[in-house]
Order: C-alpha cells, then structure tokens, then sequence
C-alpha cells in the first residue's frame, strides 16, 4: 500500500508527466491565463487519463497479450482515448453546459494530448499492475494539472516583468517550464525507492 | 526554359514547371513559415524529449518525416472519398497504422535507439504536426504538392531538433553522434542533459530564431 | 444514405490497415531470427567465446540444451550446469535487458551481460561497462544481491556513482528474475 501511494506522489512530483516526460505540452502554451480554465482543463485530462488507462490496461492484459496481438496496442489505446473524450463531450453538454462552451476546441483537443496515449504506454512499458495504473495514472493526472496551473500563474505574473521581447510568448514559458522542472528536482531525495 | 510555342508539348511542360515553382514554394514556406517547432509550435513533447543525443533527434525526426509524408500522399490521394464526418478518425486509423509499422521497423534495424526512443516513437501518433498538415493542406491538395509540403514541414521539423539536440549534446555531454568531442578534462554542464535543460534549450532556440526573424523583417523596410 | 456510405468508408479503410498491420508483422516475425542469434551470441560471449553470427546456432546449440518453465527460457549448459536466461524490467528511462547466468547451486551468479539499455550516457548507462558487468561473477544471490555504495559482504556488488536509480532498477530485476529460477528448479524453497 506505501507503494502505490509513494508512485502517486512520485507521479505528481518527480516522475511528473509534463515536466519531467515533456507530455501535454500543447495546451501550456495555448490555455488561457484563467486559473479557473487551467483547473477544469487539468481535471478532465485527470478523468480521461485515470478511465482510459483503466480500460486500455483491462483491454491489453485480457485481450491483447492472450491473444498475442499487441501490435494492436497503439491503436486500440487510441481509439479508447477518443471514445472517452467522445463520452466527456456528451456528459458536460448536458450536465455543464457553462464548463462544456468555455472549454471550446480544447475539449476535442484533448484526444491528441499526448499525455493521456502517454499514461497508457508507460503503463505498458512499466508492466504496472492493475492497481498501479490506477495510481499512476490519477497521480499523473494530478501532476500534469499542478504544471499547468503552476505555468499559467506565473505567466500572469509576467505583467509585472519585462523579458526580452524576442522570446515571445512560448519561448518564455519554455524557460519557465524548466526552471520549474529544475524545482520539482529538489523533490528527487524524498521519494526513497 | 526555353518555351515552345505552337507545340502541342506546351501545357504539360509549362503545367511542370508551374508544379516545381509552386512545389518549392509549398516546400520552403513548410520549412521556415510553417517549421512546427517555432512556426506553429507543433510537436514540442517529442522535441524536448528526444534532443539530448543527437542520435536519437535524427532517427525520431526522420521518423516524423516519414510518417507526415506517407499520411499527407495518402490522404490526398483518398480525399475525394473521405466522408467529411468521419476525417478525423481515418487520419487517426491512417496515422496509427503508419506508426505502428514506423515503429517495428524501427525495433527491429535499429533496437537500441528503439530503446532510447520509448513510447515517443508511438507518440506519433498524437503528434499534432502529422494530422495538421493532413487537415490544412493535404485533404485539399494534390498528392504531388501535399508531398512537397510534408517534406518541407519534415525537413524544419528535423533542422530544429538537429540544431537543439548538437547544442544539448555538446554542453550536456561533450560528444556529438556519442563521440566525445569535448576532452574530459572539462566536465559538461549536465544541466542540458535533463529534462530542464530541454526546456531551456528549446527557449533559448525560440530566442535566437526570433531574432533572426525579426532581423530580417525590419532589413526588409521598415516597420512590422 | 449518407451514414453507409461512413461505415463502408471505414470498414474498408480499417481493412486495409489491418493488411498493412498484418504485413508488418509478418516482417517483424522473419526478423525476429536474427534477435535470436544476437542473443545467442550474447550468451556465448558471456562464456568467452566469440562466435561469429553465421557459426552461432550450431556453437550454441552444441553446447546448451534448452528448457522453458513459466513462459521463459533456460539455456542449461551441457559441460558445468550453469543456466542462463534473459530478464528485463523497466529502468529509469528505458528498458533494461540483461542475460543471467546462475551457478548450479542457484546461490551465486557465474556472470550478467547487459543486453540493452537507453539509460543517461555516461551515469546509467555505465552499467554497460565490462568492468560493471564482471564484478557481478561470483556473487551471491541469496537471500538476495544487493548494489550498494561500498561493496563489502560476499552479495554485494559496488553501484555506478551517480546512478542509484539505475542501480536500483538493475537489482531488483535480477532479484525478482533469480527467484522465479529458484521457484522454476524449485532450489531452496
């Protein structure tokens, strides 16, 4: 049991998605400065990514290694994604409207997060355990929302500097992003395997 | 060039020369205009992920190229039958077939770096570049001219990750292609060769890029 | 109307990539002979022979008979008693594989080969080293092998400075693959 929750932590903190395996990186530029946003947005990745991990781990050790066809995982763990955004789609249309309109494009964006098909092929490379996934991949989840409210916060706080105008608005985050991941390093010793 | 007039041979030369024109065209615009990397900022995850050996950023941007080629031909070629609903699941069904087919090739001629690589090589398949390029271009162009445009979008794409990668590898680990270039009497700064090194690296490349653009915009008059 | 004509797009669509899939697999299965023979020279080369990858299967089958116990493969050599097999497990950033080799008692190793790893070059990545691999001869394995700083009781191996999670990662594959050999032969249960 400290296992799992030391991979929960690990996933938010050293291990984190987005910051230590560079997955998600898309919506850090592209979302809005809105805490609130970032926070919806990180909480459906946080849903997709713990359901679709579940079933592309019930669909690959029940289906796909008996059968010997994981060469099929890649797009059977894709086509899980989409029907799971797919399904997210339906449900905030109709039970949350407000959240559904000021997600936008980014609600359908979310199929090509690279963390989400992430999550799963860690999953597999790892040969994690049904409960382990479940752990990683909320963890995960977890993780990536810390990063992009984090990285939104501070951009909002760049009013108040003045970095030099030819790293634009992506090359800045890009640095802030790594002193960031140079940050969550410091988490490196706590995490005793 | 020189023209023929009268011949009956007239239009289809001409047709040729109009297609390298607007092909080449189609082909720098993918490099420069249109580079993911700082053009459209497509693309990054594997960006950062792959740059610390420049072993590994050429295998994976060649890999990218390959597949952004073979899915824009194909695509164009099909575009008259795609149904408009259902685009964006045949890119998908499209994109993951090629990746998949990428990637054992891949496991198979080159296992090591397949090892390096890990699941960024299937990551592919969310690689926005791939399908962008399919949806902007592709689904509305000829299989020819779609060509020129993977290429030229492949070939940007590769020209940034070999430029950041030579950077990461030579401060990060004093070699280049694995051979050490640097003596080891001076210790690499190991700050590139982790993960927040990518993030600075590729800031640092954003920095210097726009400053050549923007450079060249004002040498081009004036102001904007 | 318009929806069959959806669903017969994708049906055909999905048929000829399932073609195509197929193909690749087929490839992927005539290539895989070659795996076989890399690992084969592997082997031997943990026992000091180089063997050239045209001579590999008769040298090696001339000198290992071949047994299979929980979905993996032991090579028991013919002349010592030595068994071999391969393991692999998840590294820091890539997988690791390595060849075992256990001494008939099952309570030391006769020697590790690194088979593959993409850990960092020049920290993890030295467990490829033969100078790291050969300090793995003759240590024991019970009640397990440990890679620690400072080497010093008869399971102990000395880790790669600036790579414990590597390290870490190594033992516990070997731990976890010499006990299902230990359960497979049934030694010391």
């Amino acid at each position: 049991m400290k296992e799992l929750f030391l991979l929960l932590f690990a996933s938010i903190v050293t291990s984190n998605i987005a910051l230590t395996y560079f997955l998600g990186m898309c919506p850090f530029l592209a979302i809005s400065k809105e805490i609130k946003v970032a926070i919806g947005m990180g909480a459906a990745v946080t849903v997709v990514m713990t359901f679709t991990s579940l079933a592309n781990w019930l669909i690959n050790n029940l289906i796909l290694l008996p059968a010997k066809l994981e060469f099929l995982q890649f797009l059977i763990f894709i086509i899980t994604i989409a029907a799971m955004v797919q399904v997210l789609e339906m449900f905030l249309d109709r039970y949350s409207p407000a959240l559904y309109s000021a997600f936008g494009i980014f609600l359908p964006l979310i199929t090509v997060n690279c963390a989400i098909l992430g999550v799963s092929l860690f999953m597999v490379l790892r040969s994690y355990s049904l409960m382990e996934t479940i752990f990683y991949s909320f963890g995960s989840g977890l993780g990536w929302t810390v990063a992009i409210v984090a990285i939104g916060g501070l951009r909002k706080g760049l009013i108040f500097s003045d970095p030099p105008k030819n790293f634009g608005a992506a090359g800045i985050t890009a640095i802030l992003a790594g002193l960031m991941a140079l940050a969550f390093i410091g988490f490196t010793g706590v995490v005793r395997g | 060039m020189a023209e023929q007039p009268g011949s009956g041979l007239k239009t289809p030369q001409k047709g040729y020369r109009l297609f390298q024109k607007k092909g080449i065209k189609v082909f720098i615009e993918g490099v420069w205009h249109n580079n993911p990397i700082f053009g459209m900022m497509l693309g990054l995850c594997s960006t950062l992920a792959v740059t610390n050996l420049m072993a590994n950023a050429l295998v994976m941007s060649l890999s990218v190229t390959i597949v952004v080629i073979l899915n824009s031909v194909i695509t164009s070629l099909i575009r008259g039958f795609i149904p408009d609903r259902v685009r964006m699941v045949a890119y998908m069904i499209i994109i993951s077939t090629l990746v998949i087919a990428v990637d054992r090739f891949l496991k198979v001629l080159l296992p090591d770096i397949s090892n390096a690589l890990g699941p960024y090589v299937a990551l592919i398949i969310t690689n926005c570049i791939v399908m962008g390029r399919a949806e902007a271009f592709a689904i509305n162009n000829s299989p020819g001219l779609s060509f020129m445009d993977a290429l030229g979008v492949g070939s940007g794409y590769t020209l940034s990750l070999m430029v950041i990668a030579f950077f990461r590898e030579l401060i990060g680990f004093g070699s280049l292609f694995g051979v050490r270039v640097i003596p080891a009497s001076i210790t690499p700064l190991g700050l590139f060769a982790i993960p927040p090194g990518a993030f600075f690296a590729l800031g640092t490349y954003i920095f210097f890029i726009n400053l050549l653009r923007n450079r060249s915009k004002k040498e081009k008059g004036g102001s904007k | 109307m318009k929806d069959l004509k959806m669903v017969l797009f994708l049906l055909i669509l999905s048929s000829l990539c399932a073609l195509v899939l197929g193909g690749t697999e087929v490839f992927y299965e005539k290539a895989s002979v070659i795996f076989n023979q890399r690992l084969y020279q592997s082997v031997l080369e943990l026992f000091n022979q180089e063997t050239p990858i045209e001579e590999v299967d008769a040298a090696f089958s001339g000198k290992f008979s071949f047994d299979t116990h929980g979905g993996r493969d032991y090579f028991l050599e013919k002349e010592t008693g030595v068994v071999v097999f391969k393991a692999d497990g998840p590294g820091l950033w890539s997988r690791i594989e390595i060849l075992l080799a256990l001494n008939p008692d099952f309570e030391s190793l006769y020697g590790l080969k690194v088979l593959s790893q993409a850990e960092t070059p020049g920290l993890g990545g030295r467990i490829a080293e033969p100078e790291f691999q050969d300090s793995f001869r003759g240590i024991e394995v019970v009640p397990s092998l440990r890679i620690v700083k400072f080497a010093a009781a008869a399971n102990e191996v000395d880790a790669v400075t600036g790579a414990s999670k590597t390290c870490e990662a190594l033992e516990k594959i070997i731990n976890k693959a010499v006990a299902e050999a230990r359960q497979a032969y049934k030694k010391g249960l």
